[in-house]
C-alpha cells in the first residue's frame, strides 16, 4: 500500500465490509462490518476464540476472506500493494525466526521495506531492546518478543498500526510506555486498531471499542456509550423491601430483586433513595452505590463466557 | 526486485542453518573423495574418475526446502509479505532467487573442497588422467545441479510449508518411490529430478541421458514447480 493508493484525509482508515471467514464447517468470522476513525485508537475486543486474530489477518491482507471485503483508506486490500509506511502490523507470534538476533530480523524486514538501515536502530531504542537486540529471538522472554514484533511493526513508521494482543507478556511499566505510545500516535494523527481480550485494561486506551463474539459483532461505538451502558444502581437491603419498591417505582426509578435479598435500585441516586426511605420511615440496613465496571459490560455483551 | 533479494539474503544467511549445510556439504564431499577415489579400488576410466568430483545436489534440495518451509514453520514469511510493497509471488521469486544465490555459493565450497581434495588421489590412478576441460565440465555441472536444486527445494518448501514433512517426503521419495521406479522402469528415473541431478553432477554415469539433457530436465522441473509454488502463493493464506 502506497500512501499514493490511500488518501490520508479520509476520516475512515479501516472499513470491513460482510467479512466472513470460514474453514471447512466451521465459521470463524461471520458477516463482520466495521469501521475504524482515522486519528484514534480503536479497541478490538472479543473473548479468547472470538475471531479477532482472524479478522484482523483479512483485514491486513495475509488471509483471503470467504465473503467480504476490507478497505484501507478506501482501497479494497486484495488490490494494494502492502507498505510498511502506510501498514504496521504486528500480529501473534512475533514473525522472527527464533535462530535469527532480533536485529537481523528488522534488518531484513528494512531490506524488504526499502528503509534505511538506520531505522532499525531508532525502533530498538524506542521499544527498549538496543542490548537484547544482538541475542537470538529463541532467547527471548515473552515480553521482549512482543517488543520485537512491535519493533517491526513500527519500522516503517506507519500511518496505521494493527495490533493483536499488543499487551500479552509486558510487564506494567511496559503496557504504561505501550499506553503513552500509542495515544502519542493518535494525537499525531496516526490511527490504532489494536485487539485485546482484556477490555478493562485496554479501555484506558481507546476512544472507540468494537466487541466481537462467536465471530459477530455485537457492539461498535465510543468507549464512553460503553461505559454508560453498564448497569449501575443503588443496592439496598431493608425488611420493608417490597414497601420500598413501591415507593421507588412511584419516584420514577426501577427496582430488581438480587440473589441474596439486596434490591437493586436503578433510574435513582443514593441519595435520593436514602431521603425517600427517611421520609417514608424505612429502615435501610445497608446502602452501596454499584458502578458496573466495563469487565461487566464486555461479559454481558459476549454472553460472560471466557473460551 | 533488488531490495527484496537484500532483505531474503539477510534472511538466509543470518541463522545457523547455512552454517549447518556448508559443514554438513563440505563432510560429505570429503567422505564422497575418500569413498570413490581411495576406497572402491581401481578407477581406470575419466567416468569413474568423474565421480569422485561430483556433488550431493540433494543436500542443497534439502537447502531450499527447510529454509522456505522454514519462513511459514516459523511465521516470517507473514511480516516479509506485509512490507514488500509488492505482490506475494514476487516476494517468494525474491525468496527463491536468494536459496539460489546461497545454494551456489555453499555448492562452490563444496566443489572446490572435491576437486582439491581428488585430483591429487585420482593422479595416482591408473588410465587416462582428468583433463582440465574434464573438470571443469564436473563443475559446471555440479554447479547447474546445486542451484536448480536449491531453487526446487525452495519452490517445494513453499508449496508444502512444513520442513518436517518436507523432509520426510523428499528422503520417502529418494530412497523409496525412485529406487521403486528404477525397478520398473530404469531410464525413467533419469527423467526424474532426482536422476536428472544425478546425471548432471556425474553422481550417475551409466546413462543413456546426456549431460546436458539432463540439464534441461532438471531445468524444467525445476521451473513448472517454481511456477506453481508462486501461483499457489498468491492464492493461499499466509498465517
Amino acid at each position: 500500500m502506497t500512501s499514493s493508493q490511500a488518501s490520508a484525509g479520509d476520516p475512515v482508515a479501516i472499513r470491513v465490509e460482510g467479512l466472513t471467514k470460514r474453514y471447512g464447517r466451521r465459521t470463524a468470522v461471520d458477516d463482520l462490518s466495521f469501521t475504524v476513525g482515522s486519528g484514534r485508537v480503536t479497541g478490538f475486543f472479543g473473548p479468547n476464540g472470538a475471531g479477532k486474530t482472524t479478522a484482523l489477518k483479512a483485514v491486513v491482507g495475509l488471509s483471503r476472506p470467504t465473503a467480504g471485503r476490507a478497505f484501507v483508506r478506501g482501497t479494497p486490500v486484495r488490490t494494494i500493494k502492502p507498505d510498511a509506511r502506510l501498514l504496521g502490523v504486528y500480529i501473534e507470534p512475533c514473525g522472527a525466526h527464533p535462530g535469527r538476533t532480533g536485529r537481523a530480523h528488522l534488518r531484513s524486514l528494512a531490506a524488504l521495506a526499502g528503509l534505511p538501515g538506520r531505522r532499525v536502530g531508532e525502533v530498538l531504542e524506542l521499544v527498549g531492546l538496543e542490548e537484547a537486540a544482538r541475542g537470538r529471538v529463541g532467547k527471548y522472554s515473552m515480553g521482549m518478543r512482543q517488543r520485537l514484533g512491535l519493533a517491526a511493526a513500527l519500522l516503517g513508521d506507519p500511518e496505521i498500526l494493527v495490533l493483536d494482543e499488543p499487551v500479552n507478556g509486558l510487564d506494567p511499566q511496559g503496557i504504561r510506555w505501550l499506553r503513552t505510545l500509542l495515544r502519542e500516535r493518535a494525537a499525531n494523527g496516526g490511527t490504532v486498531l489494536l485487539s485485546s481480550h482484556m477490555l478493562g485494561e485496554a479501555a484506558q486506551t481507546v476512544d472507540d471499542v468494537i466487541v466481537i463474539d462467536r465471530g459477530r459483532l455485537v457492539h461498535e461505538g465510543p468507549i464512553r456509550d460503553l461505559e454508560r451502558s453498564g448497569r449501575s444502581g443503588v443496592v439496598v437491603r431493608t425488611a420493608e423491601a417490597e414497601r420500598l419498591s413501591g415507593l421507588v417505582v412511584a419516584a420514577g426509578g426501577r427496582t430488581e430483586r438480587e440473589d441474596g435479598g439486596g434490591l437493586l435500585v436503578e433510574g435513582l441516586e443514593a441519595a435520593e433513595v436514602a431521603r425517600l426511605a427517611h421520609r417514608e420511615g424505612v429502615l435501610l440496613e445497608e446502602i452501596v452505590r454499584r458502578t458496573a465496571s466495563l469487565e461487566d459490560v464486555f461479559f454481558g455483551l459476549t454472553d460472560g463466557t471466557s473460551r | 526486485m533488488s531490495r527484496l533479494l537484500r532483505g531474503e539474503l539477510i534472511k538466509t544467511v543470518t541463522t545457523r542453518t547455512v552454517l549447518g549445510f556448508a559443514v554438513g556439504g563440505v563432510a560429505f564431499a570429503v567422505l564422497n573423495v575418500l569413498v570413490v577415489a581411495v576406497a572402491s579400488g581401481t578407477l581406470d576410466e575419466v567416468a569413474e574418475k568423474e565421480e569422485a568430483l561430483s556433488g550431493l545436489p540433494i543436500l542443497l534440495l534439502l537447502w531450499g526446502l527447510v529454509g522456505a518451509a522454514g519462513e511459514y514453520r516459523h511465521r516470517t514469511a507473514a511480516p516479509a509479505a506485509l512490507v514488500g510493497r509488492r505482490d506475494r509471488g514476487v516476494v517468494l521469486s525474491a525468496r527463491i532467487a536468494a536459496y539460489a544465490l546461497t545454494g551456489l555459493l555453499l555448492g562452490a565450497l563444496t566443489t572446490m573442497v572435491s576437486v582439491g581434495l581428488a585430483l591429487p588421489l585420482l593422479s595416482d590412478q591408473p588410465g587416462p588422467d582428468l583433463t582440465s576441460g574434464d573438470v571443469g565440465a564436473v563443475v559446471a555441472g555440479n554447479l547447474v545441479a546445486f542451484v536448480l536444486s536449491a531453487i526446487l527445494g525452495a519452490a517445494l518448501g513453499a508449496l508444502i510449508r512444513s520442513p518436517v514433512l518436507g523432509v520426510v517426503v523428499l528422503l520417502l521419495v529418494n530412497f523409496a518411490v525412485v529406487p521403486l521406479l528404477s525397478g520398473v522402469w530404469e531410464s525413467g528415473v533419469n527423467l526424474t529430478p532426482f536422476g536428472a541431478a544425478g546425471v548432471l553432477s556425474r553422481m550417475t554415469h551409466d546413462t543413456t541421458l546426456s549431460v546436458v539433457s539432463a540439464g534441461w530436465v532438471l531445468a524444467a522441473w525445476t521451473v513448472a514447480v517454481t511456477l506453481v509454488a508462486v501461483v499457489v502463493e498468491r492464492r493461499r493464506d499466509l498465517a
